[in-house]
């Protein structure tokens, strides 16, 4: 069997934010408003010498693609909420709550594995029931020379041990994301879930996140989701107790929301909707999703100023307009 | 030219192309196992041997998560009673249709379905199918986001990647992962610069930065409202859009092509 191949180091995903980071800690402008705001949410309705096991409230919030605005939204509520606030950015393949909370430093950073297959090619007779067996096609016999491992395909499941007749297949593990928590304030905390380049499993990581945010028992979990419906968001998605979905006011938009009010359904979790970067009249947009009876939370503009500080990873709480909307949402989730 | 749409958990690419449906047909991209209570002796057997923690003994008797089963067949394999099969379930709808610039093939993975890749490859199967039979020179692949397992079985074995990218943080930070995600698969990638006009400091800086990731860039493409307009419309933003950004996709166009037509000799 080929050699597995050599795996990005957790070393190799710091490029990939580094300079990012650096650029968004430029242009931190307005980072003592922001931190007022949290201080200003933070500690009301708290209560002291809660001993027993406080069950978390959940709220997802997820939408379709494109920069729809979620991970704005969900930093914006993480921020905006009362109480203690966990926030997961499980949209694990491409992290980017932690360029707006911009942490000073990762308390924890816990590495998550999965099982693939090594051969012996000492004990391995080119037999192909591997390759025959893998149910994702990750394994395939080159009759007489060897077998090819094809690293982007396997999720682990390891079938191929099983069925292996002469034992020549053992598992190794392999990291595929970390799970990293940063205390941004008293009240706010980040799971980051991360995963790495080229990784499959990408569900595992997110669910190491959840679990994380859940063992430190906050009043609210929020869920930054990953954009779509497939299964990073399902996992995301997994025991919320309700989800805000963020919907572009745009054909796009209305197309992705058909498909995730679809999902939502399935798993039985309630949603309300934030119409989000609403250009001019988007009264259409409303009565579609009225017509539909979908619960309307918020709605809220597009703003070239608000859209530039979300580019520089400043949240859009400055301007009135957005801060009020945002605010209202706020008190939509808080109520639930 | 053939178009492919491999996004498949939200494909869009329909509303702008606008295609007259020929086929559709129903894909069966997975299994998920059927336990026969009257065979399961409540072992547990299955529940030590899954890695996705979809199949549990609950009250005595095997349980299935659904949503959380990948549908290996682990279970099926290792059950002494033989008291759970695979069965083939669909797990989207795979589309062809006919298009005013040409056919496309899209697809619609069921809510929930494992995005494992296999819709994704089967597009571009049926995409170059027709290709062949067309005698086309090129495929365009409306990719997904993301580098997850879609966006890999999108981009291996392809020849060509242009990355969309625009002058956020944000979308820096994923640029950063796709290129190399890409590139990791051995396809010549290029990087396009959309919205451009939010934060000209850091247009300079993606261009750079692309560079040295191996990404040539391709062009800009300005922060316009007519982009928005277009969409609105159903029509590509070559057709619709504004004087400043048809020719911006032009000049992108005719880039791109000069890179195609090298590596087509």
């Amino acid at each position: 069997m080929e050699a597995a191949p050599a795996w990005a180091g957790e070393g190799e995903e710091a490029s990939a934010e580094g300079w990012v980071e650096a650029l968004a800690a430029e242009w931190a402008e307005g980072e003592a408003g922001e931190g007022t705001a949290s201080e200003d949410a933070g500690g009301a309705g708290e209560e002291e010498g809660g001993e027993g096991a406080r069950i978390s409230k959940v709220v997802a919030v997820t939408g379709g693609k494109g920069g729809t605005g979620k991970t704005t939204v969900a930093v914006s509520l993480a921020r905006l909420l009362p109480g203690k606030v966990v926030l997961v950015d499980a949209d694990a393949e491409c992290p980017n709550a932690f360029l707006f909370l911009k942490p000073r430093v990762w308390l924890e950073e816990e590495t998550v594995y999965m099982s693939y297959p090594i051969g012996d090619p000492n004990r391995c007779t080119l037999c192909g029931r591997c390759a025959n067996a893998c149910p994702f096609g990750a394994l395939a016999l080159v009759p007489g020379k060897r077998i090819l491992f094809f690293d982007y395909l396997c999720h682990g499941c390891m079938l191929c041990k099983l069925v292996c007749p002469k034992n020549a297949i053992s598992e190794g593990k392999k990291p595929i994301g970390v799970v990293r928590v940063a205390e941004i304030s008293e009240n706010l905390t980040l799971v980051e879930a991360r995963s790495a380049e080229r990784a499959t499993r990408v569900p595992a990581v997110i669910s190491t996140a959840k679990e994380k945010a859940f063992s430190l028992n906050p009043d609210i979990v929020i869920v930054d989701t990953a954009p779509g419906a497939s299964c990073p968001v399902v996992e995301a998605l997994e025991g919320a107790d309700f989800a805000v979905v963020v919907v572009e006011a745009t054909p796009f938009g209305l197309s992705d929301f058909e498909m995730i009010k679809s999902l939502l359904d399935e798993m039985g979790v309630p949603f309300g909707v934030a119409i989000n970067r609403a250009v001019g009249d988007v009264g259409d947009v409303v009565a579609h999703l009225k017509a539909e009876g979908v619960r309307i939370l918020a709605q809220i503009p597009y703003l070239e100023d608000a859209f530039r500080n979300i580019s520089r990873g400043v949240l859009p709480l400055e301007s009135p307009e957005m801060r009020g909307a945002l605010e209202k949402l706020a008190e939509e989730v808080a109520r639930l | 030219m053939v178009f492919a749409d491999a996004d498949v958990d939200a494909s869009n690419l329909y509303l702008v192309l606008g295609p007259k449906i020929l086929w559709e047909k129903t894909f069966e991209g997975g299994k998920r196992p059927l336990v026969d209570e009257s065979k399961c002796a409540g072992c547990g057997m299955c529940e030590q041997n899954c890695r996705f923690s979809a199949i549990k003994v609950v009250s005595g008797k095997a349980q299935v998560n659904e949503r959380a089963c990948e549908g290996c067949g682990v279970c099926a394999f290792v059950c002494p009673n033989g008291a759970v099969t695979m069965r083939r379930v669909e797990t989207g709808k795979l589309m062809f249709g006919e298009t005013r610039l040409g056919p496309m093939v899209w697809a619609r993975l069921l809510p929930g379905e494992e995005n494992s890749g296999k819709l994704v490859a089967e597009v571009r199967e049926i995409a170059k199918v027709e290709a062949i039979q067309q005698k086309a020179d090129l495929i365009i692949v409306d990719g997904p986001p993301g580098i997850g397992c879609p966006v890999m079985s999108a981009l291996a074995g392809a020849e060509f990647a242009v990355i969309v990218t625009e002058p956020s943080l944000q979308a820096l930070h994923d640029m950063e992962r796709a290129i190399t995600v890409a590139k990791g698969f051995g396809v010549k990638t290029f990087l396009v610069i959309n919205k451009v006009g939010i934060n000209p400091g850091l247009e300079e800086k993606i261009g750079k930065r692309a560079k040295e990731l191996g990404a040539e860039v391709l062009g800009k493409v300005p922060h316009d409202i007519s982009v928005f307009e277009a969409i609105k419309a159903g029509k590509t933003v070559a057709e619709a859009a504004s004087k400043e950004v048809k020719e911006s996709i032009k000049s992108i166009w005719d880039r791109l092509k000069g890179h195609l037509e090298v590596s087509l000799r």
